[in-house]
């Protein structure tokens, strides 16, 4: 005999096409993901053990070599002063020049005679005055100068002055040393 | 409305169920695991930073172990004889006194400017790659063949000086001869901090030791000792001298001092009249 009774519910549910294809996918994805979290998680919580030791190691090491470079600071301080001061020491000797090799050409222009002055100008020219007794040992001077300069001792000759009275001779001259 | 909801659970239950873990994964990754990975790598970064500051300070301290202290001290006081702390006015005139003297040079004047304030240099800044200068006028008498001498050895002494400026004149009725120079000495206040602890410290270079040999090369012509330093006096962080390394002749900043007339510098043949006097001239008080 039939059922009287009438199922108003679905007998069989159905799914939509839609989600049943989302549902592979979304089991697919959620699997991945939690498996690469969990194992990133492991190897990244693995790393920061082993390189969170490895940093309090080297930090260790590194507080014993800075108390070794403080025991030394006496050494340190000595060698940046020492740095320090050769850097002006250097600068110092470079600048440096003895005036003697001006004396020199001078003391071999004026022979014997007496130095009447002396004087520095700019880019090693001098000029200097110097006294004698007659025009033979004026130009006795003179030729000494010349020479001088084709020799290249010294450039630029120039007679500045030249002064006679009763007693002396006086002549003024200026030339550029070679050094 | 909530049946219908219920019902779509109860008929997508596995569904469901996979996109709350897929959401509690993404969540995962992207507050977890990608901050993690990026602390993991700033962590590797500065173990890469901190292995190279150990090698800095590692080669620092072998470096600083395997020097002499008591050598560093003696080079220290040959480069600090050369160019001292401070105006060291002392050092100044006993070096010119003694290699005129060793010349037979008669010293007839001298003076110092810019002699103001001689201690407390090291707030003064340092502007010039030499130093700080000090500019001395100083007339020597004596023959043009000795002053020749003194022009050659002035500039191979320690203290360092160089001449800047020289005329000469010839003394009346007589060989002699009279030369004015402006002589120019150097001082450089000690440095005032060493910097960071971890800076790297390079041992010295080979330019720089042929300087040291240079200098160590040229000889000492005064007597005392300019500036001795022991391990307790160097200067170190923060802490630097205060007072003349050499006790100067001159207190205060007077402004003419003279030096007593009792000169151990000879006299020339032919001895001028006037008697030797330094004249420590101070600096013209400033206008403004």
């Amino acid at each position: 005999m039939a059922s009287q009774n009438i199922n108003l519910f679905q007998t069989k549910t159905t799914v939509q096409p839609v989600l049943a294809f989302f549902d592979q996918y979304v089991k697919i994805a959620a699997v991945v993901l939690l498996a690469i979290v969990f194992s990133g998680g492991v190897i990244v919580g693995v790393a920061f053990t082993v390189f969170g030791n490895q940093r309090d190691a080297m930090e260790r090491d590194k507080q014993q070599l800075l108390a070794l470079v403080k025991d030394n600071v006496t050494k340190e301080s000595l060698i940046l002063m020492i740095r320090n001061r050769l850097v002006a020491v250097d600068v110092i000797m470079a600048s440096q020049v003895s005036y003697a090799p001006f004396v020199d050409t001078t003391i071999k222009i004026i022979q014997s005679f007496p130095l009447s002055s002396f004087s520095m100008g700019a880019k090693n020219s001098v000029s200097i005055a110097v006294n004698v007794t007659s025009l033979t040992e004026a130009v006795e001077v003179l030729k000494t100068l010349m020479e001088m300069e084709q020799k290249n001792e010294i450039a630029y000759p120039m007679l500045q002055s030249f002064s006679l009275d009763e007693k002396k001779i006086q002549i003024g001259l200026s030339y550029t040393v070679v050094l | 409305m909530k049946l219908n909801i219920q019902r779509v659970i109860r008929f997508h239950k596995t569904m469901v169920v996979y996109s709350t873990l897929l959401t509690v994964g993404l969540i995962s990754l992207f507050a977890g695991l990608v901050p993690a990975i990026g602390k993991s790598i700033a962590l590797i970064n500065d173990l890469r930073t901190m292995q190279e500051e150990i090698a800095g300070i590692q080669k620092k301290a072998t470096m600083l172990q395997s020097v002499d202290l008591l050598e560093l001290e003696q080079t220290a006081r040959d480069v600090l004889a050369g160019v001292p702390p401070d105006k060291s006015v002392s050092t100044l005139l006993s070096t010119i006194e003694a290699v005129a003297t060793k010349y037979n040079l008669y010293i007839s004047d001298m003076s110092i400017e810019g002699i103001a304030s001689l201690a407390k240099d090291s707030a003064k800044p340092v502007t010039k790659p030499e130093g700080n200068i000090l500019t001395e006028g100083i007339s020597l008498q004596g023959e043009l063949i000795q002053l020749r001498n003194f022009l050659t050895e002035c500039v191979r002494v320690r203290r360092l000086m160089r001449v800047k400026d020289m005329v000469i004149t010839s003394m009346p009725k007589s060989n002699l001869i009279t030369a004015k120079l402006t002589i120019e000495v150097f001082y450089l206040p000690l440095p005032q901090t060493i910097g960071k602890i971890s800076d790297a410290l390079d041992p010295f270079s080979q330019k720089e030791l042929a300087t040291i040999e240079k200098i160590k090369s040229y000889p000492i012509m005064y007597d005392s000792e300019i500036m001795p330093i022991s391990p307790q006096e160097t200067p170190a962080l923060g802490d630097i001298p205060t007072e003349p390394a050499v006790a100067d002749p001159f207190s205060a900043p007077s402004i003419e001092t003279v030096v007593p007339t009792s000169s151990p510098t000879p006299s020339p043949l032919l001895s001028p009249t006037a008697s030797p006097t330094a004249t420590i001239k101070a600096p013209t008080p400033s206008p403004f």
